[in-house]
């Protein structure tokens, strides 16, 4: 688990350009909408984790 | 200086700012981002925010915990780059501090959900993972190798994803 997920953040948040910190936080502060999407699609993922495949899976 | 040049551009694509310094200093000048750095880790240790247990709660809208500490850090956020803005601040050198527009490419749709998918799992996002680290969770040392193994492979792959 450890290493997967380590390995898809390190890859998502590259390929997104940014992680919360700096989609969520600083990206929002200055008004951007692709930080907004950004943000909306981490939600997303994190959402189908959290309550369809991590239930399954622990 | 050409490579110097190529890694700023792919920076610029990915950051919100870019503010290089390109002033020389004394290692000891280092000193107040390590002083920064040590209050942002107790900041996270202290406001819950590394714990699996709070992103946990967050993803099945148990608590509010979660989207107070990130609200509150967006709208704090937002007065900070205002005030910049308006008053033109400067950094602690003097340097003009520029905001660069994000520019909008699919790699934020699928990399966001990519990203969301391992921040569920882990409960750890890049800064905190380090923190996570300095509590006693060792087995996060895993998972900060592993992170650094995923961006390595996606500057790999960088020209055949979708972007």
């Amino acid at each position: 688990m450890m290493v997967v997920g380590g390995f898809i953040i390190g890859f998502g948040s590259r390929y997104a350009g940014g992680c919360t910190s700096g989609h969520a936080i600083t990206g929002l502060s200055n008004l951007q909408l692709p930080s907004f999407i950004a943000t909306c699609c981490f939600f997303v993922g994190g959402l189908i984790m959290a309550n369809f495949i991590l239930p399954y899976i622990l | 200086m050409k490579d110097q040049n190529k890694d700023f551009e792919t920076r610029s694509l990915d950051t919100v700012c870019v503010n290089e310094s390109h002033l020389q200093h004394k290692w000891y000048h280092n000193i107040k981002y390590l002083i920064v750095g040590l209050l942002f880790g107790i900041v996270f240790i202290k406001a819950e925010i590394i714990s699996w247990y709070r992103i946990q709660e967050m993803f099945r809208f148990q608590s509010f915990h979660m989207y107070g500490v990130i609200g509150s850090a967006v709208i704090v956020g937002i007065i900070s780059v205002f005030l910049i803005k308006k008053f033109n601040i400067k950094t602690i050198y003097g340097e003009e501090i520029e905001f660069h527009d994000k520019v909008f490419n699919k790699g934020q749709i699928i990399g966001g959900i990519i990203f969301g998918l391992g921040w569920a799992i882990t409960g750890a996002c890049p800064g905190p993972i380090f923190a996570q680290i300095g509590t006693g969770a060792t087995i996060m040392i895993v998972t900060l190798f592993f992170a650094i193994v995923g961006t390595w492979v996606y500057g790999y792959f960088r020209d055949k994803l979708p972007h």
